[in-house]
């Protein structure tokens, strides 16, 4: 009989019994004070065994990772690929010269020095190379404002957008292309010239 | 190897599976546990300590993994500090290196003197025996398995053997 209950209750701490077993074991252990104690014991017991076995298993275990060299042990936190770091870099500095360069073109746009190269300013180029060999003065080309300087004259081919006529100082002549009248810049030049110089 | 391939290869006690582990995790619970007041070799400890733990759990038919092995290795570990800090210091805060999960732990009622005599009763005892005793106990095989492993007749034979077992060790227990 007492080898039976002790069977009993290791197969209940092995979680063995189950349904109608399980149900009367469990209501026998509530009223049986023997028994209660006879768990205990055999619950101790089996937790001692449990902790033995568990030390020699950690030696074991010990013993398997003693041998993993330091050098194989990954980083924590773990260090990225050096391809990936110079891609990582590259792409910084991409980024980084694409700011440069934008804030540059907002200050040569502000300067109106930025060269803008369309139809109109190879135009406005060739009316330049006219005056330059008729005066034999240096002429700039501002394409923001699409005019003509020629020292202190001011040629412009068309309405000019974002020209203010009252940027031209008194020495300024300002030649508009639907003043040309058939004549050419050249000309329309000295004509606004010799006006100027009999007033 | 993926975290269910390394679990198989855990609960056959597979070397390599060991060693990858520990190559690819060790960092990590190093980092923790000399970030919480801890150094090197107690790292160690604690990450021989959580290997076990894996270990045993791979041993329950009822334990499937709910996270990615890294990080319920580090959970364990995280226990298993906390629990070692707890015995220093009253006040056991922990400055965490990963995300961590709730683990359910299995708690012994035992003191560590209930512990000793149990050890010391179990040394004593017969090879044959500790074997049963511990293929029960801690392997959780059944009877057939033990059988098998241990070259018994049957399941019944071990069932017997087993009970004679517990009478010599209570035995041993009792005569100091």
């Amino acid at each position: 009989m007492d080898e039976e209950r002790e069977i009993l209750v290791i197969r209940y701490l092995a979680g063995e019994l189950q349904g109608e077993e399980l149900l009367r074991f469990e209501a026998l252990l509530q009223s049986d004070e023997e028994l209660q104690l006879l768990v205990k014991e055999y619950s101790s017991i089996g937790s001692g065994i449990q902790s033995f076995e568990r030390k020699n298993v950690k030696a074991e275990i010990g013993a398997i990772i003693g041998t993993v060299s330091p050098a194989d042990i990954q980083q924590y936190p773990p260090q990225s690929n050096s391809f990936f770091k110079f891609i990582k870099k590259l792409f910084k500095t991409v980024i980084g010269l694409g700011v440069v360069a934008g804030a540059v073109s907002v200050v040569l746009i502000g300067l109106n020095k930025f060269p803008v190269k369309n139809k109109y300013t190879e135009k406005v180029k060739q009316t330049l190379i006219t005056v330059e060999q008729a005066t034999g003065e240096s002429v700039h080309l501002d394409t923001v404002f699409h005019t003509v300087y020629v020292t202190d004259t001011i040629v412009t081919t068309g309405t000019v957008k974002g020209f203010a006529p009252e940027q031209a100082t008194p020495d300024t002549i300002v030649v508009y292309e639907n003043e040309l009248n058939g004549r050419t810049v050249q000309q329309a030049i000295r004509d606004k010239m010799k006006i100027a110089a009999h007033k | 190897m993926n975290d269910y391939e390394l679990l198989r290869s855990i609960a056959v006690k597979d070397p390599q599976a060991f060693r990858y582990i520990y190559s690819m995790y060790f960092g990590m619970v190093s980092c923790f546990v000399q970030k919480n007041k801890g150094n090197e070799e107690d790292a160690k400890d604690v990450f021989q300590d959580a290997l076990v733990v894996v270990y045993e759990k791979t041993l329950r038919s009822d334990f499937s993994l709910q996270c990615s092995l890294k990080t319920f290795l580090y959970s364990v570990c995280r226990n298993i500090w906390l629990k070692k800090l707890s015995r220093t210091t009253s006040t056991a805060h922990l400055t965490d290196v990963e995300e961590y999960v709730s683990i359910e732990e299995e708690n012994t009622a035992n003191t560590e003197e209930q512990e000793e005599k149990v050890h010391a009763a179990l040394q004593q005892l017969g090879d044959k025996c500790r074997q049963i005793l511990t293929l029960f106990f801690y392997y959780k095989k059944r009877m057939e398995e033990i059988a098998s492993e241990l070259s018994y007749a049957n399941a019944d034979t071990v069932k017997n053997q087993k009970y004679k077992c517990m009478q010599q060790l209570k035995r041993i227990m009792t005569n100091g």
